[in-house]
């Protein structure tokens, strides 16, 4: 097909793996197998996305497709010895690393002997039977939907497993490493599978720092959160790699009374392309969705996020923010659906962006659909620039220009950053903006 | 300490001041009165820096610099100090970390290290005594949902902290009941020096019963056409500024 010709050499290099990798793939679960061979034809059906493509119509996917990619399906020998202490938020919590997709345990602090509670190896727990990752892996999401969902979904080869049982409480953030390590071009496909059964708390930081090694990284990741009745989920996910490309498709259902919370921070990458689909599935369920973006150069920042609400009596609150500088792009595309049954919804969204240079771009589209008639919804969006009124007054008190700047703008990014839930990560992330604003 | 000569400036291709002069001393307080569109916030957007006023002739020598080369945040750090008509909002930085942040630049610029912290709070505190000022607003972000009043006396509290040689006070009385009035200009007052001076904008009289001047000025469409004393604003208020223009017409 003409309109897939984007990285079509990457395809058939993924495709040919697909067909001999089969034990990489834990092809040997039945349930696994058929889960795979849907997603990869949905894949080979798609392919990569070119600009035709109406979702990603702002970003040219072929300029991070065409390298000479390796595709890991086997974890290497742990060439990271040692994390970084900066980047733990608490070096006491859980944590779950990732090398290259695949969970390193001897970096990794997981839970041992409690009941009900257990985090890990995604592919560890196909390979045990766990019932739970069984079967909820892939039930949220059809690969039919999108081309890097479809090829994540047939070649994920780990990633990560939580699973809390009913009223499980979690008390400290886990937090998601993924880190990456290599000497060639990688493509990388990690799984995140969370499942929180009902009146379970837990709050995940998912983190993908700067690393030593300069490579072309291609990150494709899946995350699936089941949020069950009463449940309480924060999800973080900050990209903070300038030389990752990363496409995070997230897609959360929740259940009567549910709360789930989304908070996308993207400081640095080449490409970060963040897909959230949130299914508000039962009635009285919120969901919060938070985003801070800051590309500069020659960075894209591309948030898609969907909010379904279904069912009647439940509330959705997105605010989006973001700073453009030099020849960055940033994309926001924000829709919420309030179907026929979802009467006496309350969903709010708000994307507003500042552009700091001549060459910044942004494409902001808040789209709202609604087919219920007793709701109360709102949706906006601005891009402008620093308000010069502001700018003069702090300088008329002697603060230089440079200064004065990372003022506003701390500011204006602290409205997002005071929303997560963990202080010492809003502190190492409020740092590294002010690296960025004096860049 | 100022002095400005022979100024001419516009905004948006329209003169407003036509041939200003003025000359300020340390331990001097002036009065610039004048009726609306004479030219009064201009005067004090140039002496501030404001971009879009532009100086077409003219010099303002201030401690012997050029000030109409330095931009405004130079400006301040020389000493000069604006309070402004219209404070403006900034949401999401608290007074305390502005006001630090202005305090540390200009002693920066002055060669001196950052103010020690428990001296910064002790200044906090007494500063705001002066202009009674409770705690909670120094942790609001600035001015932000202030009351007309609060805007107001925010611009003395900072005035007092960042201790200018020169202030200029741009209608700080305009939209102040009289206890907000009294409030503002006893602050204005206790940080009266002899080595400091002040510049007051204003169109009443009202706020000249507290701050008293040693000079005041009546200015004209875009020039000083009156000089005097105290006394000069009392006869303005009691017979208006038609007689000003009467006079002018007459010349």
């Amino acid at each position: 097909m003409l309109e897939t010709l984007t990285g079509i050499d990457l395809k058939e290099k993924l495709l040919a793996d697909y067909s001999l990798q089969k034990s990489a793939l834990l092809l040997d679960n039945p349930m696994i197998a058929s889960f795979r061979e849907n997603a990869a034809n949905a894949f080979r059906k798609q392919g990569f996305p070119s600009k035709k493509h109406e979702e990603y119509r702002y970003i040219a996917m072929d300029k991070f497709l065409r390298k000479d990619y390796n595709h890991p399906l086997s974890a290497s020998s742990p060439t990271i010895e040692k994390l970084p202490e900066s980047i733990l938020v608490d070096s006491e919590a859980y944590r779950l690393v990732m090398v290259n997709g695949f969970f390193a345990p001897s970096l990794s602090l997981v839970p041992e002997g409690i009941e009900g509670f257990t985090a890990g190896s995604l592919a560890e727990a196909i390979r045990n039977k766990n019932v739970t990752a069984l079967t909820h892996i892939g039930t949220l999401s059809n690969p039919d939907a999108d081309p890097f969902l479809a090829l994540n979904s047939a070649m994920f080869a780990d990633g990560i497993f939580i699973h809390l049982a009913k009223n499980i409480v979690v008390e400290k953030p886990i937090q998601i490493i993924q880190l990456t390590t290599s000497d060639e071009p990688i493509f990388i496909q990690p799984r995140v599978l969370v499942v929180v059964e009902d009146g379970a708390q837990v709050t995940l930081i998912g983190l993908t720092p700067e690393t030593q090694e300069k490579q072309d990284i291609f990150i494709n990741t899946v995350t699936e959160v089941h949020c069950g009745k009463n449940a309480i989920v924060h999800l973080v996910q900050a990209y903070d790699h300038k030389d990752v490309s990363a496409v995070h498709h997230t897609e959360a259902h929740v259940h009567t009374n549910g709360n789930f919370s989304h908070y996308a921070i993207h400081l640095n990458g080449r490409l970060v392309r963040n897909n959230l689909n949130i299914v508000l599935a039962d009635s009285h369920c919120e969901a919060h969705l938070f985003g801070y973006y800051h590309p500069t150069s020659d960075q894209i920042f591309d948030s898609h996020t969907l909010v379904d609400h279904r069912m009647p009596h439940c509330e959705s609150n997105e605010l989006y923010k973001g700073v453009v500088d030099g020849n960055g792009t940033a994309i926001f595309n924000g829709k919420v659906y309030v179907r026929q049954d979802a009467q006496k919804t309350n969903a709010y969204q708000s994307n507003k962006n500042i552009l700091l240079s001549e060459e910044a771009t942004v494409n902001t589209k808040p789209q709202l659909e609604i087919y219920a008639d007793d709701v109360k919804c709102s949706h906006g969006s601005s891009t402008g620039v620093l308000d010069p009124e502001q700018m003069f007054y702090l300088r008329s008190r002697g603060i230089t220009t440079p200064k004065a700047r990372a003022l506003l703008l701390n500011a204006y990014a602290g409205e997002i950053l005071e929303k997560l839930p963990s202080e010492k990560l809003r502190n190492t992330l409020t740092e590294l903006l002010l690296e960025k604003y004096s860049a | 300490m100022l002095s400005i000569k022979n100024l001419h400036a516009r905004v948006a291709e329209k003169e407003i001041l036509k041939g200003f002069n003025l000359d300020v001393k340390p331990g001097e307080v002036h009065a610039i009165m004048g009726p609306n569109g004479s030219g009064k916030s201009t005067l004090a957007s140039v002496l501030a820096g404001r971009e879009d006023y532009e100086v077409t002739s003219g010099e303002i020598i201030f401690e012997g610099k050029n000030l109409l080369e330095l931009a405004p945040e130079d400006r301040a750090r020389e000493g000069i100090f604006l309070a402004f008509q219209y404070p403006v909002e900034i949401p999401g930085v608290s007074i305390t970390n502005f006001l630090k942040t202005a305090m540390n630049e200009q002693r920066e610029y002055r060669g001196l290290s950052p103010i020690e912290p428990k001296e910064f709070l002790q200044m906090m505190k007494e500063k705001k005594a002066l202009v009674e000022i409770d705690t909670n607003l120094t942790n609001r972000s600035v001015n932000e949902g202030f009351s007309g009043g609060e805007k107001k006396r925010n611009e003395i509290f900072q005035m007092a902290m960042l201790d200018p040689k020169l202030a200029i006070l741009d209608e700080t009385d305009s939209g102040l009941d009289i206890d907000a009035l009294r409030i503002v200009a006893t602050g204005v007052t206790q940080l009266k020096r002899p080595d400091n001076a002040c510049i007051v904008i204003t169109h009443y009289q009202r706020l000249l019963d507290f701050i008293v001047p040693d000079f005041v000025h009546v200015l004209f469409e875009g020039k000083i056409v009156k000089s005097g004393t105290k006394e000069l604003a009392l006869e303005l208020e009691e017979k208006g500024y038609d007689w000003i223009r009467k006079e002018v017409a007459s010349l």
